[in-house]
């Protein structure tokens, strides 16, 4: 494959991404550590994935496998943009298999097919800070982080269960990265919180319009922050998959008709198609 | 025994005003300060230098730990600093907007000194925190209410429960009866006195109200243009007065 003419390989000039590699590098270094970086301009609006872009651009290499994912799914606007971006820029080839791919690009989900090593799960950040809406200053956030005082997301967790009776957060749920850092996994919902905990891969995580990347390496210890009686729940819609039957991947709710009626399907289309095949082909 | 708190030489200057002029004072286990004097007198700022919160121009400031390791204040990392201020040590501000949350529920307030100690189990924090509405005069009933929907007076109260819930040896107040009306101070002052001495804990307060002091106070400091003019026991200074301006000081209060 060739690239478009008149760019880098990778869209970025080499002199930006090699100041994204060594925020990287620094990030790994210190993992769930925010650290600040230079984010480009990209051809796309603040809030589309600037941040997970950048981080893809300056890692890929012409070998690699690129998928994109957003919200669990391969086929959805975002998603099919960026991997096609990337193909026009990189030349790289590009998958929609879980497996196959070198690394991954998210937005919102981890894949329910477990990682290995050697891949890479790059989250696009929309607000890397997880105490912005408890603590409104972030010099004082990155002194809170300095000083590893996270009672005030505690605070949140016990109003949470004073009102509700639980801890009433299900996506963006608030992680200790190697009992030190509290970090934002992004919002992925919390059913995908315990795949981070020791994963095989390396997890990057880029933020554009905050300007901040940080990291998870792996098989490091990712915990959720919770109370002793009130542990750690991940939720989950009480259901089957419609299409392949799966009992245990995190579910998408689908409204059918205006009637009331609605199904159930896997929200990662990989994961869904690959079992269904799997099923005709058994029949 | 040693003291809690002693500070030698202590030294401020704001441009040309002096706000505290080789000013010492110390603190020992289970005993209340009173520092009183005039406003601009320097009592608010030696409560800060004294607590942490800012730094003097001369003069240290020695803080006693449980195990009777002594340290200067200001030659802490700010880490130990900040450990200090949410377990050995209180704060009892003037305004309790300051030191509450008042987005949070009482109950909420009472667990985030808790829970920055490390506690991690809700059940028993919240127990903990019923338990301490009702030492404060609260209805644990209200748990769950905002403290915005609180009078002033229970406000004090429950920032005063949420700084000694994790059982502080040192209570800075800054005019903890400021702004109440007589009758609440007066309960507020009862409750500050039967707490100090179930708790045996040791005050420095800053006030001037001179009836504060006299009903709070084992030992009484006073203040005039940075300077500290008298210091002994509250009744000899208050009955017998020796300076001139603690003799204006005594002097200027109405008897009802």
């Amino acid at each position: 494959m060739t690239t478009a003419a008149g760019y880098n390989f990778g869209y970025l000039d080499e002199n930006s991404k090699r100041m994204i590699r060594r925020a990287l590098l620094k990030a790994v270094a210190v993992p769930g550590y925010q650290v600040p970086f230079g984010s480009r301009e990209m051809p796309l609006p603040y809030g589309w994935g600037t941040g997970g872009i950048q981080v893809t651009a300056s890692i890929i290499g012409p070998d690699d496998v690129l998928k994109v994912i957003d919200q669990g799914a391969d086929d959805t606007t975002n998603a099919v943009s960026i991997r096609r971006f990337f193909a026009k820029v990189a030349g790289v080839a590009t998958t929609e298999r879980t497996a196959e791919a070198s690394i991954i690009q998210t937005r919102h989900r981890v894949p329910e097919a477990p990682l290995r090593e050697g891949q890479i799960l790059v989250y696009q950040v929309p607000m890397p800070e997880p105490m912005f809406r408890l603590e409104p200053r972030l010099a004082e956030t990155r002194k809170l982080h300095a000083l590893a005082d996270y009672s005030i997301m505690h605070i949140k967790f016990y109003e949470d269960i004073a009102r509700t009776g639980h801890i009433a957060t299900s996506y963006n749920y608030p992680v200790m990265v190697d009992d030190r850092y509290l970090m934002s996994p992004s919002p992925i919902p919390s059913f995908d919180n315990p795949k981070l905990h020791r994963m095989p891969a390396l997890q990057l995580f880029g933020a554009g319009r905050e300007k901040r990347i940080y990291a998870v390496p792996p098989y490091t210890k990712v915990r959720s922050l919770d109370f002793e009686d009130h542990p750690f729940q991940p939720i989950r819609a009480d259901g089957t998959c419609a299409l392949c039957g799966s009992r245990e991947s995190y579910l998408d709710e689908i409204v059918t008709d205006d009637r009331g009626g609605r199904m159930f399907i896997c929200s990662d289309t990989d994961y869904c198609g690959t079992r269904a095949a799997g099923q005709e082909a058994a029949e | 025994m040693s003291p809690l708190l002693a500070a030698q030489g202590l030294g401020l200057r704001f441009g040309t005003v002096t706000a505290l002029d080789d000013v010492a004072v110390e603190i020992w286990p289970g005993e209340v300060v009173a520092i009183v004097g005039e406003s601009g007198s320097g009592k608010t700022t030696l409560l800060r230098v004294l607590s942490g919160m800012m730094p003097p121009q001369a003069g240290r400031v020695l803080y006693r730990d449980p195990e009777g390791g002594q340290h200067s204040l200001f030659d802490m990392p700010e880490i130990a600093l900040r450990r200090l201020h949410r377990s050995d040590w209180g704060f009892v501000y003037q305004n309790p907007r300051d030191g509450l949350r008042l987005g949070i529920s009482a109950g909420g307030n009472i667990g985030e000194r808790l829970m920055a100690a490390g506690h991690r189990n809700y059940g028993h924090i919240r127990a903990i925190a019923a338990e301490w509405l009702a030492r404060v005069e609260i209805d644990p009933g209200r748990i769950d209410t905002l403290p915005r929907n609180f009078s002033g007076g229970m406000q004090q109260r429950l920032q005063i429960a949420r700084t000694l819930v994790t059982s502080p040896r040192l209570v800075f107040m800054d005019e903890p009866t400021g702004g109440l009306d007589v009758s609440v101070q007066a309960r507020l002052l009862d409750m500050i006195r039967g707490l100090v001495a179930e708790l045996d804990l040791a005050v420095l307060l800053v006030t001037h109200d001179i009836s504060a002091a006299r009903l709070l106070a084992h030992r009484i400091v006073v203040m005039q243009q940075g300077r500290v003019v008298e210091a002994g026991l509250t009744d000899r200074v208050l009955d017998d007065p020796q300076h001139p301006y603690t003799q204006l000081l005594t002097t200027s209060v109405l008897s009802a």
